[in-house]
């Protein structure tokens, strides 16, 4: 049985200026799947509805998500042969969905004269419809016995092993300073996404996250650490969500100051069963960051 | 089945000091300085005693700089016959102290730009998550380098995170090369020169602080009413903006001091 929870929290520089949350995310947890799903605006000036584009892409991913596993014997007899070609098809599929909802709100919303005074007639012609609701998309989804997942832009996707091992499961670009953020808006998006797949290894957890978590961290393993320290906390979830909320704001507000998104789904009688592991890796992390800041001092 | 959608969570904030996920540090924004010293013979006396004199003031200068909201981190590659890190990776400020170098050996610059840009890189020294801004490199020489250095600048020109970082140098004594250093930097304006004792203090300290304070600014559209900047404007502006301030604070300098060059 699949658990999850589910949390955006407002960028503290978002809080100065006034600015709405950009980031958006949800999860689904059903009896044989789950889906965890995190969106993040891209906020600047031309992407002017991006917080409402990102709440469309959570939705869109779970709606597409459902509509594929309406048949879960069949789904599930038929994902891992064509895994890769049935990944593209559910991107696709969002993206379309997507842009369904956009053109629908834009009809129903035209751009008021407020959102136009900050252009100039040549730069307001120059920008597509789409690209005012601009965001990214990351999502993971659990399975019996296999999971994947896939996303478009920055953000981070982690699972928790049940032999404790932690991995981001997609690489974190080079950051080239001068990337553009891949989104949901471009015309070729559906070429621009990233996306994994694994069978036959369970995991006690998955999360999704956006850029401003993994950006409030001084190093790859802290930011893996992280994810195992929730994990041993999810057999009493419901009273710890509360602290990952707060841990959230405390990530944001003195770190990047970016809007913040967290979705997690797990496996709770795996944990349950496993803790021992799960306590025993988080035991070798510490003494990873013990021999680890000692190196550094030794030179 | 739970299906619920998540909105923006509210209120202040109220830090308990049980976090279960306190165990895991906050970091700040980053920035990485880089100090690439020729460390080769004719560095040897004044210029390398006050040199060690002035990093080790400047140390807590730049600290100030990062206190608001970013970490600055440290590195320091030493170039003479051989290239070298004084730490294997960079150190943030709060913990970074300054070890005493010496001079001896030839200016393998060339050598020195190929092995900063092998180390700037998200599997080098730019690994950490919370790396929010391009680096300053600040380059110190007091003569022309021995090897093949266009070589060596050529791969690190190369490289993105030089392209869109910050970069200064200083040129200490008669034979120094602006021009070459002007190669490195990519303009005149970022090059300054130090004659003597008091000047070669004054310019670090002038790069450095500036260089930091530029490096750590945010520059968005916001600091252009007219139109969006893309990450080549918001670097090319800083650049720019470094150029300009080391230019107008070199200026005041009264230069009344006395020559490196004179009684050695």
């Amino acid at each position: 049985m699949f658990n999850g929870f589910s949390h955006s929290v407002k960028g503290a520089s978002h809080k100065a200026s006034g600015t709405v949350c950009q980031d958006s995310s949800a999860y689904l947890a059903e009896e044989r799947y789950a889906v965890a799903v995190v969106a993040d605006g891209h906020g600047s000036k031309k992407h002017f509805r991006s917080n409402i584009g990102s709440e469309f892409a959570v939705n869109c991913t779970i709606e597409t998500v459902k509509r594929f596993y309406r048949n879960p014997e069949e789904f599930e007899n038929n994902f891992p042969k064509n895994h890769k070609m049935v990944i593209r098809n559910i991107q696709k599929q969002i993206i379309s969905a997507w842009n369904i909802k956009v053109a629908g709100h834009f009809k129903t919303n035209p751009v008021t004269p407020e959102e136009k005074s900050k252009f100039t007639a040549d730069e307001f012609a120059k920008i597509s419809v789409e690209s005012y609701y601009g965001t990214t998309l990351v999502a993971a989804v659990a399975c019996k016995g296999f999971t994947f997942g896939f996303q478009i832009g920055d953000g981070s996707l982690v699972a928790v092993f049940d032999d404790g091992e932690t991995n981001m499961l997609i690489d974190y670009e080079e950051s080239n300073p001068a990337n553009i953020t891949s989104s949901i808006c471009n015309n070729n998006a559906a070429s621009m996404f990233d996306s994994f797949y694994i069978e036959n290894k369970r995991v006690f957890a998955l999360y999704a996250s956006t850029d401003g978590l993994y950006t409030s961290f001084g190093s790859d393993n802290d930011f893996l650490d992280y994810h195992t320290i929730i994990t041993s906390q999810l057999r009493e979830a419901g009273m710890f969500e509360s602290a990952v909320i707060k841990n959230l704001k405390k990530r944001s507000n003195f770190g990047t100051q970016d809007d913040i998104s967290l979705s997690c789904i797990y496996d709770k009688d795996l944990i349950n069963s496993r803790m021992d592991v799960i306590m025993k890796k988080i035991e070798e992390n510490k003494q990873r960051q013990i021999a680890e800041k000692a190196k550094l001092i030794d030179g | 089945m739970s299906d619920m959608m998540n909105t923006q969570a509210k209120g202040g904030f109220d830090f308990d000091d049980d976090d279960p996920l306190g165990a895991t540090s906050v970091s700040k924004k980053s920035l990485v300085i880089f100090f690439m010293i020729d460390t080769s013979a004719s560095m040897k006396g004044k210029k390398m005693g006050e040199l060690n004199t002035v990093m080790e003031e400047l140390i807590p200068e730049i600290r100030r700089v990062g206190e608001a909201d970013t970490d600055v981190k440290i590195a320091v590659l030493t170039f003479s016959t051989d290239v070298k890190w004084m730490y294997s990776a960079p150190v943030s400020i709060e913990e970074f102290e300054w070890t005493r170098l010496n001079a001896s050996g030839v200016t393998s610059m060339g050598a020195a730009f190929s092995e900063i840009s092998s180390r700037m890189s998200r599997n080098g020294f730019l690994n950490s998550p919370s790396l929010s801004f391009a680096p300053v490199i600040f380059l110190m020489t007091d003569g022309y380098p021995s090897d093949d250095y266009k070589k060596g600048l050529k791969e690190l020109q190369s490289n993105s995170w030089y392209k869109f970082g910050l970069k200064a140098a200083l040129g200490i004594g008669n034979e120094a090369n602006d021009d070459m250093l002007a190669e490195f930097t990519g303009s005149p304006e970022t090059v300054v020169h130090a004659y003597t004792g008091g000047q070669l203090a004054q310019m670090i300290k002038i790069v450095a602080v500036t260089a930091s304070q530029i490096g750590s600014k945010s520059m968005t559209l916001s600091d252009e009413p007219t139109k969006e900047l893309n990450a080549e404007d918001v670097f090319a502006a800083k650049q720019k903006l470094l150029g300009q301030q080391i230019q107008e604070l070199v200026t005041q300098d009264d230069g009344s001091d006395v020559s490196f060059d004179t009684g050695w």
